[in-house]
């Protein structure tokens, strides 16, 4: 399927997502006043991906602000995730964070208990 | 409790920056970075407003001469002026005009040739203005921090209209100095129409309400993404000595806290009238938003305010992951929630009533 390509801002993140070459990425702020709005593409995608994915799906998520309803569409696509996992495909996320940013690693801890998949907390020194 | 209710304050000072029109207002050291912000931040308000290119062009030598002049001047005896002395920028906007005040210590001994200065190209019609300018220019008179008086003459020039200016005494040695000029959004409006700008004396009473309350900050009007966006650039250069933690926890209150004005804020034709101010006392920093919600709105605040104040933090997070979860986003607390968890203090409020169908809310955290 055709790849997902969007170059970040101020608001919304870089995002990657490239089912070819195996590459999920998203990178930078994502503040955006409707959430609801900005993710609505990036999960379209997902949804479509995740009907033929492949057999893996490594995520790399790289926020470096993400606001509170952000986090609900990250929500709700870790949802969606978590029911094709290790039916579909075995889904990993690799959740990097600024090693001196203990919030951001608290964010991910608190997602990793809600799903099943594996989420791996790397802290970056170069950030 | 005791305390929130000497922070009544707030809604006055609501209430003046509304009845002001004072968009935007800036106090402390300004640095290169923090003055480029402040000029984007302008911007971003003023494509709202104006649309001829020339005025806009006027308002932004005004303002890079107007910042420039703090930047050059905020030093008191070669040391970072105190919190009481250092600069400031205000900027209102109102009846078709743009009134750009800055303020700085000065050396009292240089009142008087200031003030000469001053009183001289007040004087001068645009003409002889010019003359003058080039004068200046040709006569390379530098004075001993940079400027000639050109960025004065440049502003009045620039303005079309006379600098306001006034003093106030700060100890033995320094007075605080003013300056206000105005840029008219329509060329054709008389210069000397009835003037109905903040009065200096205004400009002096909320200049003296922010350093007695610790303030840095005060942003008034439409909060819109660019506003947020340079907001952020500000705070994240005036906390560069702050280590990384402090910094996010400080971005992302100011992201939630201004959503939320915009979320939840009662709405005047299409935009969200609210003002966000920063303080910053007993080394913690205040992060305060007062807005206009409608009556019927406020005990939905008050219940979402008191239930994430009195959770434990085991609650606190179940509601967090319980909401997270849930598919609807509208008013459902979780920025207060998320608020809550990061900087571990209550959110401090109050809500004061306005008429039988608007009341003011003040949202306080502490970070």
């Amino acid at each position: 399927m055709e790849a997902y390509k969007v170059a970040g801002d101020a608001f919304k993140p870089t995002v990657t997502l490239d089912q070819e070459n195996g590459v999920f990425a998203f990178s930078g702020r994502s503040i955006p006043e409707n959430a609801t709005a900005a993710f609505e593409p990036i999960l379209n995608w997902w949804s479509e991906y995740l009907q033929t994915p492949n057999k893996e799906t490594v995520i790399d998520l790289n926020f470096d602000y993400i606001n509170s309803s952000s986090m609900k569409q990250l929500v709700k696509l870790f949802g969606m995730l978590d029911e094709a996992n290790s039916k579909a495909t075995a889904v990993k996320v690799m959740w990097h964070y600024s090693s001196d940013d203990t919030d951001s690693k608290a964010q991910a801890s608190r997602l990793s208990k809600m799903v099943k998949f594996p989420i791996k907390i790397v802290a970056d020194t170069t950030k | 409790m005791s305390q929130l209710s000497e922070k009544s304050f707030v809604f006055d000072l609501f209430e003046d920056m509304q009845r002001n029109n004072l968009n935007y207002i800036y106090r402390g050291f300004f640095t290169q970075s923090i003055t480029d912000n402040i000029i984007l931040l302008t911007e971003a308000n003023m494509n709202s407003v104006v649309e001829d290119s020339k005025i806009k062009k006027r308002v932004f030598t005004i303002l890079v001469e107007g910042l420039q002049n703090v930047t050059r001047h905020q030093e008191i005896d070669g040391k970072e002026a105190s919190p009481n002395q250092s600069g400031i920028f205000i900027i209102q906007n109102q009846n078709e005009r743009y009134y750009i005040t800055t303020g700085n210590p000065i050396l009292k001994a240089n009142i008087p040739k200031l003030t000469r200065q001053l009183e001289k190209i007040n004087s001068l019609s645009p003409d002889d203005l010019k003359k003058f300018y080039k004068e200046v220019l040709n006569d390379n008179v530098i004075s001993d921090k940079g400027g000639a008086g050109l960025g004065l003459i440049e502003m009045a020039r620039k303005s079309g209209n006379k600098l306001d200016f006034d003093f106030s005494e700060i100890n033995d040695n320094y007075s605080y100095f003013y300056m206000g000029t105005t840029v008219l959004v329509n060329e054709d409006m008389v210069a000397d129409a009835p003037a109905e700008k903040c009065s200096m004396d205004a400009i002096k009473a909320i200049h003296k309400t922010i350093n007695d309350q610790d303030i840095i900050i005060i942003f008034n009007g439409l909060h819109t993404q660019d506003s947020l966006l340079h907001i952020i650039s500000i705070m994240e250069e005036h906390l560069m000595n702050k280590d990384v933690n402090f910094r996010k926890k400080m971005i992302y209150c100011i992201v939630e806290l201004l959503q939320n004005i915009v979320k939840h804020g009662k709405k005047d034709t299409n935009a969200t009238k609210g003002v966000f101010f920063i303080s910053n006392s007993n080394n913690e920093y205040q992060l305060n938003t007062v807005n206009y919600i409608p009556n019927s709105s406020v005990e939905h605040a008050r219940t979402a305010l008191e239930r994430v104040n009195q959770m434990s933090d085991s609650e606190l997070n179940e509601f967090y992951d319980s909401n997270l979860a849930k598919d609807e986003n509208v008013k459902d607390g979780l920025g207060l929630t998320e608020m809550r968890l990061r900087t571990q203090h209550k959110i401090n409020y109050l809500i004061s009533p306005v008429d039988d169908k608007t009341s003011a809310i003040f949202i306080q955290v502490t970070i």
